[in-house]
This record gives structure tokens, C-alpha cells and sequence, in this order.
């Protein structure tokens, strides 16, 4: 265990579990459905018989009934391939406390999240896969199964540090390309950029039958811009810093925050992605159980 | 504007003290690291406009409260007009008072008069606005300057207090003029109180040039015309002339002509009972009036035979003007109306001999006598009513005869000589004959119709002056003389000059039919002659009947107030007042002059033009309003400071609403 990982927290979630909202393809059986057709107890449906088929799968007892030649199929349940992709932009440092206040950032929020879904996921049989998004793929871990690689994938989130602009978009599109098999992609990031290149990538990781979930992080100060004196915004990812008094630009801000959050939300449906919004304030158990409890079949 | 507290103007950068803590603040400002940096971009490039401008609005309102503040602590006058007294304080403030009878005319609902308001208004305005400034008074009575310490002291001196006169405008402000020449005022306002009566202000005299000119010559000042021309609607005045004992074998009574002027021109009748009180003796006798005027001529009222000598005075009921309630009279046994001709021309002698030894009333008693030039010691000085001089001016002693003549009261009337010297007398002299052509510039073109002795007759119709034609005229060298007829391009034919008691008169021209019509026309000549006969007979005998004007001549400190109005007159104030006396074997009967009875006012476009050129406001005011000149004009300022304050507040409100909307969205998701 590490400390970004609360047996409390896993203890409460042990009885959810991580399912995929798609069919997997997977490499052992496991509990998630494949699109394959296989041997596992789940009927599935009849078909006739063409030459070559399995004569093992024969029904023989609608044989008897019909005289006809039919294929038995069943579900094939198979394992989920879990990518985890965290975006390490410098934005994700920021905290309610600022860099002064380690542990309460955005990142300290996304390594407990991702620790506790790896550790989930490889709990119940699945390859659990790390990837670092900051100007491009700062690091690069494939889903795996074995608990040795649970342990690295882990030792590499415990050593996750934020930093440098944010490239995710681009290693959006990289991933989807990289991922080969069906995979359950979990993007966790502030998602601050233009919501129009983020909406191409998630069509493309669409496209590609992953399927999508997001963590949004957002501080809630950051919505509803509480100053009341001029301050120096010193930006995360090197923007020139800018003086500003926020009673002059509040209203505005806060129209376009409404306005991106909005379109966020619009373009998250319309690709089908599991879109989930999380105040870093909240606790992430709660978001957590909430993310597995809707996907639970 | 001008301000009480003017020292705390120099806390005004304090205005700017707002746009400092704004600058302090934003050097204040605490550095934070931040991400949504995206956001930050969006709203400064939306806020440029009204977010900006509420903004700086905010600023402007916080300055604008700070000067709010400071100027109505500063205490700020103005004006009914706000900036009437705009500009820094004069050095002198000049009041020029017009004390005449009109002046007195009394509000319909304060019973405050004109000058008294006027007075209280200047007092209460150069109290809170030209403390600093040296405070000059010029009235109409004595036109002296009298510096004041203090302009609360206006409302009580005696110089201000009203009186029975009339008033030189024009006159006074040549004083004015003067005495700013001879003390360099500086920065001068003038304010000039009066009711703008014509008789007053003389528009058509020939000195409101020179007054304009030597004034727009001069810098800084400026003319503030606190005008009250505004008539009360019913007022009456009362005036008596012609005062005369009449006696037969069997009984004597006073006769008088009684003239009454009403303010309104209503054709409605009006029943006027007159207070006729004669030697103590009262009377009433109830007349009915319509329109303007009344004249009842030849008015008799049966007296005792045995009374030879008397006096009397005619009273109204009390109503807006109480100086014109009231008119006084004496009579006595008519003296002896003497005119002693100094002549060496027997055609143009003999003329004014018959002018002014035939009586105008049955009664009088009229005698002329003609005297060489070579036998002007024979003059009876101490028995002439008027004397005529048709030989050049003398000089030295006979002039100083002359002069002391006059100041006695009676009359002097000069005729040009066939051969005018130089000298002067009583600032005016002859100079050379000029032989007119036979066309419009021998004929009197301008004249008085409203006083002197070619005025109007009691009736008002016009005597035909307009008849008179010169063949030749002696040129008139003057200064300060009033001008009674005139040739065209203002070539005096008739001038006056007052001095003492007594007038003298100078006709350009003479009688005789070589050179004028006035012979032939006999009307003009005769009614001109007795006119200025009755002025100089008015001194002599023992009834004296003066118009009331400040007078040292007149040793008034000696007379015994007939009745209980005259007795409460300080005796400084005795001529200046309406009164009757005894003055030794004389009987005084003072009052205001009939033509301040006279309500043509100057008109707006005529004002304008007789100070065109200058620096002036016309304020138009009215008795016993309550308009203030200035007023402290804090009240406006703290409410300007209070809605600046409000609007802060209005712009400064956050939008709570939407803040809690934002939160919500964040939690719902």
C-alpha cells in the first residue's frame, strides 16, 4: 500500500467493482464481456450450423426436436485492460493552499484516484496501464495483469510530479492510437484548453471502441473567482504573469467559466464519454463509489 | 461664486485621494499561483467595455463625493442665478441708493419698501460675499460718498432711510465716477438700487454718454441694477398748487387746485375721501375718481375772514405709497411779485415787462421795473421776485450778488446781450451770435413737458413750444446746466441751473420779433416768464412752499413743527421730509416734488441702451420679495456628495446570485 492509497477508502469500494460499459477483449477470461463469442455458462443465442464448426457445440437436443443443425453460442467473458492517462501539466499543481500546500493539489487528487482505480482493477483480475500526459508522454506503462506490475505502476504514481504546459490532446490522440485492444481509458485532468481539440480526441478514442471516462478536477475557487483585492496571477504553465483586480473582471470570468463548463458538458455526451466533474474539495471515495456505482451492471 | 470658508478649497487634492489608494492597492496586491489562466484572458478581453467604465464610474463618484464634501464645507454662496457674483471679491463695492418718495412704495402683503428691501438684500449679500471689500454709500439726497464699516450698518443709518425728494441717477453716478477717478478703486462693483423712474434717470439727458464713456474706460468695474419698477396696482397721490386766500366784502375763503394720480388706468369710479385739515381744522371731502388722474381746479374751502396767514395739508387713506398720502401748504397775503429788468434794449425790455407785470391770478400782486445797465447799483435786491439780465455777465462783485441772489431762492433769468463778454456765472456763458436759416434747425425740436417752465400745463396738455422759431441765437458755453428746450443737434435754447433755493435760467435767444417768434406766439413767452416769476416769488412773503431736497440754505434748525409729524423729523432731516413750519414771520410748507408722482419707468431696451457698452446685470426685483441675491448653496453639494456616495454603493453591490448559481453547478455535477 502507499500512502495515496486508503485501505478505508479500498475496504468501502472492494464490493463495487470496476466494470466496462463495453465489451472487452481480453487475453484470459475474466468477468468482463467480450465481443466474442465463447464458453463461459452465459447463453448467448442459436445459429445454423455451417461446415467447419466445432461439432462439440452442436445442440444436439434441437436437433432432435427440429431435425435441423443448430450452434449453441455463449457470452465470452474475458479481462478489462485499464489505461489510466493523468494529466502532469503545471496547471495540475494548483490547490486551494497554492504550492505552498502540498498534497491538496489537483495531482495529489488524481494520484488518489488512480492509485485507488489501479489498485481496484488489479484486484480483480484486470491489466491495469499508466500513462503520463504532460507536453507529450512523459511516461508510458502498458497494461499489464501481474501484481509486480501493480507494484510499479504504483511506485510510478507515487512519484508523479506536475509540471511544463499541457500537450494532452495531442497524447490523447497518440493513445488512442497506441492502445490497440479495447481498453477502458480513464482521463484524469483540469481539462483546461480549448474544448474543440479535446472534443476531436475523444471522438478519436471513440473511434478506436475504448471506452472513456473522465475525472474533470476543479478547484472551487476557480469557478466562482472569490477576490476582492488586485493580485498578481501567476500562471502554472509559464504564461506571463498579469495584474489584475478581480472586482473588475469577475463577472466575466465567471460567464466564462459557465460558458466552457457548459460546453464541456455538451461535448462529453455527444462522444459518449463518461463524463464525471470533481471538486477537488470533495473526497475522492465519494467520487469514486459514485463513478463505479453507475457503471455497475 | 464665491465661499465663506474659502481656506478649506486648499484641501482639494484631497480629490485625487481616491485614484492614490486605488494605485496603493494595486501595488499592494498579493501574488498567487493560478491555473485556470484561460479564464483570466477571456474576462479581460470581455471586461474592456462597461466592466471598465463601471469601474472608472466608481472612481469618478468617490472624487466626486470628496469634492462634494469639501465644497459645502467651504459654505459656497450664489446667486438666484448662480455665478451672479462669480469671480474674486471687489475691492469696493459701491451702493448707489435712490431715497426718492417713490422708492417707498410699500409690498402689497410685507409692507416692506422698495429701498428696504433693496437695502436688505445688498446687506445680507455684501455681508456674505465682499466682507473684504471697502463699502461706499452714494444717495440721492445728499450724492456724497460715505464709507460704511460694515454692510449690516446699511439698514440703520440715516443716509438710507427714505425721504420725500426726487433723485438725479444720472448726476449720482457722475459722483461715482468721480470719486472712483480720485480713490483708483480697483476691482469696483456698483450696485444701483431704484425704481427706474424717468423722472430719476433723465434717459433722454444729454450725460449718460459721458458717464458711459469715462466707466467703460475704466477696468474691473461693473454694474449690478437692482431695479424695482414694478408699480403697485392701486395707490394714489395727492399733490395741491395754486394756493391762494381770496376775500370779498363779507368772507374769505382758501382757494387750491387739487390734483390726484392713481397707479391704474381702471374706468371703474372710486369714491376717495381727502383729509382736508386747515389750521388744525379737519375736514373731509369725498371725490370721485376714474381712470388715472383727477384734477379738480379752483377747489374753495370758506376760511376766516380774520385769518390772513395759514397752513394746511390734504390727506389720502393709507395705501401702498405713504409718501405720497400727504401734501402740505401755506398761505398768506400774497407778497409783491417784483421783476426788475437790466436792459438797454427798450424793445425786447418793454416785451418782458409786459410778461411779468400782468398778474396770472386774480389776486396777486405783479410789478416790473427796467433798469439801465448804467444803473444796476439802483437793483432793489431785497425786494425782486426775479431778475432779468439782458447785459453782458458782470464780474466780481454784482456777480457775487447775483450768485448769493439765487441761493436765496429766487430767480434769475439771462438774456443774451447784443455783445456777450467772457464771463461766466454760475458755470455758463455767452459766446457769439448765430444767424439761423429758415428751416427746421431754427425751431425748438426737443423740450421738458414733464417739469420747468416749459412743462406741461396741470390739465397735461402741451404748451406750443414746438411754435417758437429763432432768427438768431447766442451760443451757450455751460457745464452742468439742465437742459429745458433745445435746437436741433442739441443747441440749447432754455438751460437751467440750479444753486441754492433759487434757479437761473438761460434763454438763447430774445423776444423780439427780429429775433424770434416768441413775441407773436405770446403764450410761450408769458407762461415761461411767470413761471419763473411764481419760483422766485415762492421765497418771498410769508407763506414759502420748497420742495423737499437737502438744502443748507434754508436754516431749517430754526422752524417750529406746525404738527405732530413735522415735530418727529430729526432736524437734520427737516428739508428732505414733507412738513410744515414757522419760520419766524414765515410759514414753510415742504414736499416731494409732483414729478415723483410720475410713473413712466425706463424701459428694459431703453436701460440697455443708456448703459450699452458696460459691464451690468439687470436684476429685477420687487418689494418685500423674499429672492435672495445670494444664498449658501451648501444643501446642493451634500447632496451631490450623498447621490455620488449612493451610486458608489449601486455600482460597488457584488452579484451574489450568480456566485451561488456557480457553486451549485459544481457541487450537482
Amino acid at each position: 500500500m502507499r500512502d495515496f492509497i486508503e485501505p478505508g477508502v479500498v475496504a468501502r469500494l472492494a464490493g463495487l467493482a470496476l466494470d466496462a460499459r463495453t465489451p472487452m477483449v481480453g487475453s484470459v477470461s475474466g468477468r468482463h464481456r467480450s465481443p466474442t463469442r465463447g464458453s463461459s455458462l452465459e447463453f448467448s443465442e442459436y445459429r445454423k450450423y455451417v461446415p467447419g464448426d466445432d461439432l462439440r457445440r452442436l445442440d444436439w437436443r434441437a436437433w432432435g426436436r427440429s431435425d435441423k443443425y443448430f450452434i449453441k453460442e455463449y457470452e465470452a467473458d474475458t479481462n478489462l485492460r485499464l489505461c489510466l492517462i493523468v494529466d502532469v501539466s503545471g496547471s495540475m499543481n494548483f490547490g486551494p493552499g497554492g504550492l505552498k500546500d502540498p498534497g491538496n493539489t489537483k495531482l495529489d487528487y488524481a494520484r488518489k484516484l488512480a492509485g485507488t482505480l489501479a489498485y481496484l482493477a488489479a484486484g480483480q483480475g484486470d491489466a491495469v496501464g499508466l500513462y503520463f500526459a504532460g507536453q507529450e508522454f512523459n511516461r508510458e506503462i502498458p497494461p499489464k495483469r501481474s501484481g509486480a506490475h501493480l507494484k510499479h505502476v504504483l511506485d510510478e504514481l507515487g512519484e508523479m510530479k506536475a509540471e511544463g504546459e499541457t500537450g494532452l490532446p495531442g497524447i490523447l490522440h497518440q493513445a488512442a492510437e497506441r492502445i490497440r485492444q479495447r481498453a477502458l481509458v480513464v482521463i484524469i485532468s483540469d481539462l483546461f484548453m480549448d474544448t474543440e481539440e479535446l472534443k476531436s480526441c475523444f471522438q478519436h478514442l471513440r473511434y478506436r471502441k475504448h471506452d472513456v471516462a473522465v475525472f474533470h478536477l476543479l478547484e472551487q475557487n476557480e469557478i466562482d473567482f472569490q477576490f476582492d483585492r488586485p493580485m498578481r496571477f501567476q500562471d502554472l504553465e509559464g504564461v506571463p504573469p498579469m495584474l489584475i483586480d478581480p472586482t473588475t473582471i469577475a463577472k466575466q470570468y465567471r460567464e466564462a467559466v459557465q460558458i466552457y463548463l457548459e460546453e464541456i458538458k455538451l461535448m462529453m455526451r455527444d462522444s459518449a464519454v463518461d463524463y464525471r466533474r470533481a471538486g477537488i474539495e470533495q473526497h475522492y471515495a465519494e467520487v469514486l463509489a459514485n463513478f463505479l456505482l453507475a457503471r455497475k451492471k | 461664486m464665491s465661499f465663506l470658508q474659502p481656506f478649506i478649497l486648499m484641501a482639494m487634492p484631497l480629490i485625487a485621494l481616491p485614484v492614490l489608494i486605488h494605485l496603493i492597492n494595486q501595488n499592494r496586491h498579493k501574488t498567487i499561483q493560478w491555473a485556470a489562466t484561460m479564464f483570466l484572458m477571456q474576462a479581460k478581453r470581455m471586461s474592456r467595455g462597461m466592466a471598465r467604465l463601471r469601474y472608472l464610474l466608481i472612481l469618478l463618484m468617490r472624487m466626486l463625493a470628496i469634492a462634494g464634501l469639501l465644497f459645502a464645507l467651504s459654505r459656497p454662496m450664489s446667486s438666484g442665478w448662480l455665478g451672479l457674483t462669480a469671480g474674486s471679491q471687489p475691492e469696493t463695492t459701491i451702493i448707489v441708493l435712490d431715497r426718492s418718495a417713490s422708492m417707498s412704495q410699500q409690498g402689497s402683503s410685507t409692507g416692506i419698501s422698495k429701498r428696504e428691501t433693496a437695502l436688505q438684500k445688498l446687506s445680507s449679500l455684501i455681508t456674505n460675499t465682499a466682507q473684504n471689500s471697502q463699502l461706499v454709500l452714494f444717495d440721492s439726497v445728499s450724492q456724497e460718498p460715505l464709507v460704511i464699516n460694515s454692510a449690516s450698518d446699511l439698514l440703520d443709518l440715516p443716509e438710507t432711510e427714505g425721504t420725500a425728494t426726487t433723485a438725479d441717477i444720472p448726476g449720482l453716478l457722475e459722483k461715482v465716477v468721480e470719486y472712483m477717478s480720485s480713490n483708483q478703486t480697483g476691482r469696483t462693483d456698483i450696485w444701483v438700487c431704484s425704481d427706474l423712474r424717468q423722472t430719476d434717470w433723465n434717459p433722454s439727458g444729454g450725460r449718460w454718454e459721458a458717464i458711459r464713456e469715462q466707466v467703460a474706460n475704466r477696468e474691473g468695474v461693473r454694474f449690478y441694477l437692482l431695479t424695482y419698477p414694478k408699480v403697485a396696482d392701486e395707490n394714489v397721490a395727492v399733490s395741491i398748487s395754486g394756493v391762494h386766500r381770496r376775500e370779498n366784502a363779507n368772507a374769505a375763503e382758501l382757494v387750491f387746485d387739487i390734483k390726484l394720480n392713481r397707479t391704474t388706468k381702471s374706468e371703474t369710479p372710486v369714491q376717495i375721501p381727502l383729509n382736508i385739515v386747515i389750521n388744525g381744522a379737519r375736514s373731509t371731502l369725498n371725490v370721485e375718481m376714474t381712470g388715472s388722474e383727477l384734477i379738480r381746479n379752483g377747489h374753495t374751502i370758506a376760511i376766516d375772514q380774520k385769518s390772513k396767514q395759514g397752513w394746511g395739508k390734504v390727506e389720502l387713506p393709507k395705501d401702498s405709497n405713504l409718501a405720497d398720502n400727504t401734501f402740505y401748504f401755506v398761505y398768506a397775503e400774497p407778497a409783491l411779485r417784483k421783476t426788475v429788468i437790466i436792459s438797454d434794449d427798450k424793445e425786447t425790455a418793454e416785451l418782458i415787462r409786459l410778461a411779468t407785470s400782468i398778474p396770472a391770478e386774480r389776486g396777486l400782486r405783479s410789478e416790473s421795473e427796467i433798469i439801465p445797465s448804467t444803473n444796476i447799483a439802483a437793483i432793489p435786491w431785497d425786494e425782486a421776485a426775479m431778475i432779468v439780465w439782458q447785459i453782458p455777465i458782470p464780474s466780481g462783485a454784482t456777480a457775487k450778488q447775483l450768485e448769493a441772489f439765487v441761493a436765496t431762492g429766487r430767480t434769475i433769468f439771462f438774456l443774451p446781450p447784443e455783445a456777450p463778454n467772457t464771463n461766466q456765472i454760475f458755470n455758463t456763458a455767452w459766446k457769439e451770435w448765430i444767424q439761423t436759416a429758415a428751416n427746421e434747425s431754427n425751431r425748438i425740436s426737443r423740450w421738458r413737458t414733464d417739469a420747468g417752465l416749459l412743462s406741461n400745463t396741470l390739465s397735461g396738455s402741451p404748451l406750443p413750444v414746438g411754435e417758437i422759431v429763432a432768427n438768431r441765437y447766442c451760443e451757450l458755453e455751460t457745464d452742468g446746466a439742465t437742459s429745458l428746450a433745445q435746437f436741433p443737434k442739441n443747441v440749447p435754447l432754455l438751460t437751467r441751473i440750479i444753486s441754492g433755493q433759487g434757479a437761473a435760467y438761460f434763454c438763447a435767444t430774445l423776444p423780439k420779433t427780429s429775433d424770434s417768434n416768441f413775441a407773436s406766439n405770446g403764450i410761450v413767452l408769458y407762461i415761461m416768464m411767470q413761471r419763473a416769476l411764481a419760483r422766485g416769488a415762492a421765497s418771498l412773503g410769508a407763506a414759502r412752499q420748497f420742495e423737499c431736497r437737502l438744502d443748507s440754505e434754508l436754516k431749517a434748525t430754526n422752524w417750529k413743527p406746525l404738527d405732530e409729524p413735522s415735530n418727529e423729523i430729526l432736524v437734520s432731516s427737516r428739508t428732505i421730509q414733507p412738513g410744515i413750519y414757522q419760520a419766524e414771520e414765515t410759514l414753510v410748507a415742504l414736499n416731494r416734488p409732483v414729478s415723483e408722482d410720475r410713473i413712466a419707468t425706463v424701459e428694459t431696451t431703453e436701460l440697455e441702451r443708456l448703459l450699452s457698452g458696460l459691464d451690468y446685470t439687470i436684476i429685477d426685483d420687487a418689494a418685500g420679495s423674499s429672492m435672495q441675491l445670494a444664498s449658501e448653496v451648501w444643501r446642493i453639494f451634500l447632496i451631490i456628495m450623498i447621490c455620488a456616495l449612493l451610486l458608489e454603493a449601486v455600482l460597488c453591490i457584488p452579484e451574489k446570485q450568480a456566485e451561488t448559481k456557480m457553486t451549485a453547478t459544481l457541487e450537482s455535477s
